[in-house]
C-alpha cells in the first residue's frame, strides 16, 4: 500500500516537473513546482523522515514558494511573455547534457553496493527528538553558521532589492 | 515490503536531469531559479533516501541544512532578480551579456 | 688590537653611511667635520696600531671576525692580515687621506654636493682600507672593487658634463678589462689550490719545488698583473688616467695618484712569493713598467692642461715602482709608493690650489707669473717638483736612487734596459715638471687683466695641508737611506714580507761595489739636474710658451695627441665592437632572435586567448551548460578514475 503510494507520489513529482520546464507561463511553473515539492514531502513521510517532510512542506512549498510567487506578481507583465529557446541545437545540447547526468547518477546508483547489515532508522515517533539531538550536540556549530548566514542573506536581500535614492536626493 | 532504494535514488536523478534541462533551456531568469529549486530538492531526496538505507540520521539534518540555505538562496536570488529588472526593465537571461569579452 | 684594526676602516664607512643618508639635511660644516673626523680618527688608531705592532715579538697579525663565504669546499673569511706591508701602506692611506680630506674642506666649499663628495670619499676610505688590510684574494678584489666604484662615482662627480660622465665611464670600463684578468687569475688560483687566504696560499707556494707548478704559477701572476694594469694605468691600459681628471682636483691627488692607482702595485708587493716563483712574469712586469714609465713622461712633455701633465706623470712613476717590482726589489717598489703619495699629492693640490684661484682655468697657456700671487703654493710645489726630479736630499732622490741601483744591479733578466729606460724617464719628468712649474709661477704673468685682481692664496686648511705634504715630502725619504749612507730602516722593516723571496731570475745580485753606486746615484741626480737646467733655458732663458711648441710641428701634433693612441683604440677595439654590437648582436641577435622568440611567445598567447575568450560570451546558461559538462567529468572521474 505504502509503495503504491511512492510510485504515485513519484509519477506526480516527475510530471510537475516536467511541466515545470515546459510551461510557458510564469505562474504556472511556480504552481507546477509547489506541487512537486509537495510530492515529494510525501515520499519524505515514506521513507521515514516525517520532521523533513513538515520542514519542506511549511518552509518550501509555504514561505520559499509564496516569495517566489509574490516577486513574479510583483513583475507580473513580464511573466507573459514566452521566453523559451528556438534554437534547435541549443536544446539539443541541453537534453543531451541532462540525459547525460541522469545516466551518469542511474549508472552510479545502481552500481553502488551498500553494506549488508543496516539498522533501521528511529521511527516516526523517535525521529524528531533524535534529529533535534544530533542537531543541538554533534551539528551544533554548522547550525550556528547557518543561523548567521540566513540573518546576513535577509539582510543582504533588502538592501538589494531597496529602490535605490535618486542621485541628489 | 519497503519502497526500494535504488527507485528513489533513480526518482532523484530523475528530477536533478529535469532540472538540469529546464536550467539550460529557460530563458526567464525566475524559471532558471525555479528549476535551480528543483534540483536542490533531487538531492534533498537523494539525501534522504541515503539515509534511510543506511540507517543514519545525519543525512537528514544535511537536508534540514539545505533547506535553510535554499530559503536563504532564494531571498536573495529573487532580490537580485528584483534588482536587476528594475536596472534593465528585462529578466530575459540572453539579454544580460554586459560582462562578455 | 684586533678589534682596533677592525674600526680603522669602519670608521670611514661610518661617515660615509651618514654623509650618505642624511648629508643633504645637514649644514655643511657638520658634513666635514663627519667626514674629516673619521678619517682623521682611522688614522690615529692606525698610529696607535702602528705603536703597538713595533712591539709585538713577531710583527703579524691575523685578525678573523667571521666566515664571510662558506659553500662546499671554498671558504672566504672576513679577515684582517697586518704585516709591515699592510702597515706601511694601511698609515699612507690613512694620514695622505685624511690631509686630502681636510684640503677638500677648502677645495670643495663652493660646490653642490659638497656631502655627497665627503661621502664617497669616505666610502673609498672604506674600500681602499679593505683592499690593504684583507686577508684573503676575494676581500682584496671586493676592496679593489669598491675603490673602481668609487673613483667611477667621484670621476663623473660633475656628472651633469658630458666629459667627465664620459670619463667616468671610460676609467670604469678600462678598469674592467683588467679585473676580468684578475678574476680569471682568482679562479685559476683557487682551483690550483683551494684557498684564497694569503698565508695559507703562500705556505703551500713556498713548499713547492721550484719547478712545480711553474706554468701556473706564470699564468696566475700574468693575469694578476693584467689586473694590475688596469688599476695601476699601465700599458697598454693606461688611457683612463688622464682622462680621470675631470673629477675635483682632490679626488685626483687621492685616488688619482696617492692610493688607488697604487693598488696594482701593492697586489703585486703582496703577491711576491708567487711572482718570485715566476721570473718570466717579473720580467714582464719590469718591461712593462719600464715602458710606461718613459711612454707617459714622453706625452707629459707638451701637454697644456696642468692636471694632464700630472696625470701622465703619475703613470710615468707608476712605471717606476713596476720597474721595481719586475727586478725583485718590492720593498723598494713600495717605497717608492710612499714618496710618491707624498710629492704627488702634494703636486695636485698644489695644482688645485692654482685652478681654484685662477676660477677653473686649467691651460698653462693662461698662467705665468702666479708666485706673487700664491706665495704658499708656489713654494711648496717647488719642493715637490724637486722631490719627483730626484735632487736630494728630497724624499724622491732616496725611492729614485734605489730604484735605479736595484734595476741597475738586479740579477734579473733585462735589467739594464730597464735602467735605461728608467734613467730617461727620470730626465723626462725632470724637464716637464719644471715646464710646468716655469709655466706656471714664473715669468709674465698671462692672466687676463681683468682677472689679475681676483688671483689670491687658498683657504687656510688647504695651505696648510700643502705645507704638510711639503714637510714629507722633503723628508719622507730618510727612512730608506742608500747603503752607503746608513741603515735602510724602511726596507728592514718590510723584510719579513719579502723575506722568502728567492732571487730573481735565480741568479744572484750581480757583484758591486760602493763606486759603482755611487756612480749611478750620480748619474741619476745628473739626469735629473739636466732636466731641470733644459727646462730652465727653454721656459725661462727662451720664455717659450706652450704656443711656441707648435713650431716643433709634427713631432709636437703627435705627442699632443697622446701618439693617437685614444684614436687607435677607438679605431681597433670600440667602433669594431660597437659594430658588431649593433650590426649583430642588436639588429640580428637581439631584434630578430630574442625578440622574435619573445613576440613570438606573446603573439601564441594572444592567439589562444582570442580563441578562447569566444568562450566567455556572457551569457549565464552557456556557462550553466559548460557546468555541466564539468559535473559530467567529475562524475565520469570519480566513478572509472577514481573508485
Amino acid at each position: 500500500m505504502i509503495v503504491v503510494l511512492f510510485y504515485i507520489s513519484a509519477v506526480l513529482a516527475v510530471l510537475a516537473a516536467l511541466n515545470l520546464i515546459l510551461q510557458k507561463k510564469t505562474m504556472n511553473a511556480a504552481l507546477s513546482l509547489v506541487v512537486c515539492l509537495a510530492a515529494l514531502s510525501v515520499i519524505y513521510f515514506i521513507l521515514s523522515a516525517p520532521f523533513i517532510g513538515i520542514i519542506q512542506l511549511v518552509v518550501y512549498a509555504g514561505a520559499v514558494m509564496v516569495l517566489f510567487l509574490v516577486v513574479i506578481m510583483l513583475l507580473d507583465p513580464f511573466s507573459e511573455v514566452v521566453l523559451r529557446n528556438h534554437n534547435r541545437l541549443w536544446v539539443f545540447f541541453s537534453m543531451l547534457l541532462g540525459g547525460g547526468l541522469f545516466t551518469l547518477l542511474a549508472f552510479a546508483f545502481s552500481t553502488w553496493q551498500p553494506p549488508a547489515d543496516t539498522p533501521d532508522i528511529p521511527g516516526a515517533a523517535r525521529n524528531t527528538e533524535t534529529l533535534a539531538e544530533l542537531l543541538f550536540n554533534k551539528y551544533l556549530l554548522p547550525f550556528e553558521a547557518v543561523s548567521i548566514l540566513i540573518l546576513v542573506a535577509i539582510i543582504g536581500a533588502v538592501v538589494l532589492a531597496k529602490k535605490k535614492h535618486p542621485a541628489g536626493s | 515490503m519497503p519502497v526500494p532504494s535504488l527507485h528513489v535514488l533513480i526518482l532523484s536523478a530523475l528530477l536533478f536531469a529535469i532540472g538540469v534541462i529546464g536550467v539550460l533551456m529557460r530563458r526567464n531568469l525566475v524559471v532558471m531559479f525555479l528549476c535551480v529549486e528543483l534540483m536542490l530538492n533531487a538531492a534533498n531526496l537523494a539525501l534522504i533516501g541515503f539515509s534511510r538505507r543506511l540507517g543514519q540520521l545525519d543525512g537528514q539534518v544535511v537536508v534540514f541544512f539545505v533547506i535553510v540555505l535554499a530559503a536563504a538562496e532564494a531571498a536573495v536570488g529573487l532580490a537580485l532578480v528584483i534588482a536587476l529588472y528594475r536596472s534593465r526593465r528585462t529578466l530575459d537571461a540572453d539579454q544580460l551579456n554586459l560582462m562578455k569579452y | 688590537m684586533n678589534s682596533l684594526l677592525l674600526w680603522i676602516p669602519l670608521l670611514p664607512l661610518l661617515g660615509f653611511l651618514l654623509n650618505g643618508l642624511f648629508g643633504r639635511r645637514l649644514p655643511k660644516p657638520l658634513v666635514h667635520w663627519i667626514a674629516c673626523g673619521v678619517t682623521g680618527a682611522s688614522f690615529l688608531l692606525a698610529v696607535i696600531v702602528f705603536q703597538r705592532f713595533l712591539d709585538l715579538p713577531e710583527r703579524l697579525v691575523q685578525a678573523d671576525y667571521f666566515r664571510w663565504i662558506e659553500s662546499g669546499d671554498f671558504a672566504a673569511s672576513f679577515g684582517f692580515l697586518l704585516d709591515p706591508l699592510s702597515m706601511v701602506m694601511t698609515l699612507v692611506v690613512t694620514g695622505v687621506g685624511f690631509l686630502i680630506h681636510v684640503y677638500s674642506i677648502g677645495y670643495m666649499w663652493a660646490e653642490a654636493g659638497y656631502y655627497r663628495f665627503f661621502a664617497y670619499m669616505n666610502l673609498f676610505m672604506f674600500a681602499m682600507l679593505m683592499l690593504v688590510l684583507a686577508d684573503n684574494y676575494l676581500l682584496l678584489f671586493l676592496g679593489w672593487e669598491g675603490v673602481g666604484l668609487c673613483s667611477y662615482l667621484l670621476i663623473g662627480f660633475y656628472f651633469h658634463k658630458p666629459s667627465a660622465a664620459a670619463a667616468g665611464k671610460k676609467a670604469f670600463i678600462v678598469n674592467r678589462i683588467g679585473d676580468f684578468g684578475f678574476v680569471v687569475g682568482l679562479l685559476l688560483l683557487f682551483v690550483t689550490f683551494r684557498t684564497l687566504d694569503f698565508r695559507t696560499l703562500f705556505a703551500q707556494v713556498a713548499a713547492l719545488p721550484v719547478e712545480a707548478h711553474y706554468g701556473v704559477l706564470t699564468a696566475v701572476t700574468l693575469l694578476f698583473f693584467v689586473g694590475a694594469t688596469g688599476k695601476s694605468a699601465q700599458i697598454p691600459l693606461y688611457v683612463w688616467l688622464p682622462d680621470a681628471m675631470e673629477g675635483p682636483t682632490p679626488v685626483s691627488a687621492l685616488i688619482h695618484a696617492a692610493t688607488m692607482v697604487t693598488a696594482g702595485v701593492y697586489m703585486v708587493a703582496r703577491s711576491n712569493p708567487m711572482y718570485g716563483r715566476a721570473p718570466e712574469t717579473l720580467f714582464w712586469v719590469g718591461l712593462i713598467g719600464a715602458l710606461t714609465a718613459v711612454f707617459a713622461a714622453t706625452i707629459g712633455l707638451f701637454q697644456r692642461d696642468i692636471k694632464r701633465v700630472l696625470a701622465y706623470s703619475t703613470v710615468s712613476q707608476l712605471g717606476y715602482m713596476f720597474v721595481a717590482l719586475g727586478v725583485g726589489a718590492y720593498a723598494t717598489g713600495i717605497f717608492h709608493l710612499m714618496t710618491h703619495a707624498f710629492f704627488k699629492a702634494l703636486l695636485f693640490l698644489g695644482s688645485g690650489s692654482v685652478i681654484l684661484a685662477l676660477h677653473h682655468e686649467q691651460d698653462m697657456q693662461a698662467m705665468g707669473g702666479l708666485r706673487k700671487h700664491l706665495p704658499v703654493t708656489a713654494a711648496t710645489m717647488w719642493i715637490g717638483a724637486l722631490a719627483i726630479a730626484g735632487v736630494p736630499p728630497l724624499a724622491g732622490f732616496f725611492s729614485k736612487d734605489e730604484i735605479l741601483w736595484h734595476a741597475f744591479a738586479g740579477g734579473a733578466r733585462g735589467h739594464l734596459v730597464f735602467f735605461g729606460l728608467a734613467t730617461l724617464a727620470a730626465g723626462l719628468t725632470a724637464f716637464y715638471m719644471f715646464r710646468l712649474i716655469f709655466l706656471t709661477f714664473h715669468g709674465r704673468t698671462r692672466v687676463p687683466e681683468e682677472q689679475r685682481h681676483h688671483v689670491h692664496e687658498s683657504p687656510r686648511p688647504m695651505t696648510a695641508v700643502l705645507v704638510v705634504l711639503a714637510l714629507l715630502a722633503a723628508v719622507g725619504g730618510f727612512v730608506g737611506l742608500p747603503a752607503w749612507l746608513g741603515p735602510n730602516a724602511f726596507r728592514d722593516f718590510l723584510q719579513p714580507v719579502f723575506a722568502q723571496l728567492p732571487p730573481a731570475d735565480g741568479g744572484a745580485p750581480a757583484p758591486h761595489s760602493l763606486a759603482q753606486e755611487l756612480a749611478v746615484t750620480g748619474a741619476a741626480v745628473l739626469v735629473g739636474l739636466l732636466g731641470i737646467a733644459v727646462a730652465w733655458v727653454v721656459f725661462i732663458r727662451r720664455g717659450a710658451l706652450p704656443d711656441d711648441e707648435k713650431r716643433l710641428g709634427a713631432a709636437h701634433q703627435l705627442v699632443f695627441n697622446k701618439y693617437y693612441i685614444d684614436e687607435l683604440y677607438d679605431r681597433i677595439i670600440v667602433r669594431p665592437l660597437t659594430w658588431i654590437s649593433e650590426q649583430w648582436l642588436w639588429k640580428i641577435f637581439d631584434a630578430g632572435l630574442v625578440d622574435g622568440l619573445v613576440n613570438g611567445a606573446g603573439a601564441l598567447v594572444q592567439g589562444l586567448g582570442d580563441g578562447a575568450r569566444r568562450v566567455q560570451n556572457g551569457l549565464a546558461r552557456t556557462y550553466l551548460g559548460w557546468v555541466a559538462v564539468g559535473a559530467i567529468g567529475v562524475g565520469l572521474y570519480v566513478l572509472f578514475l577514481f573508485g
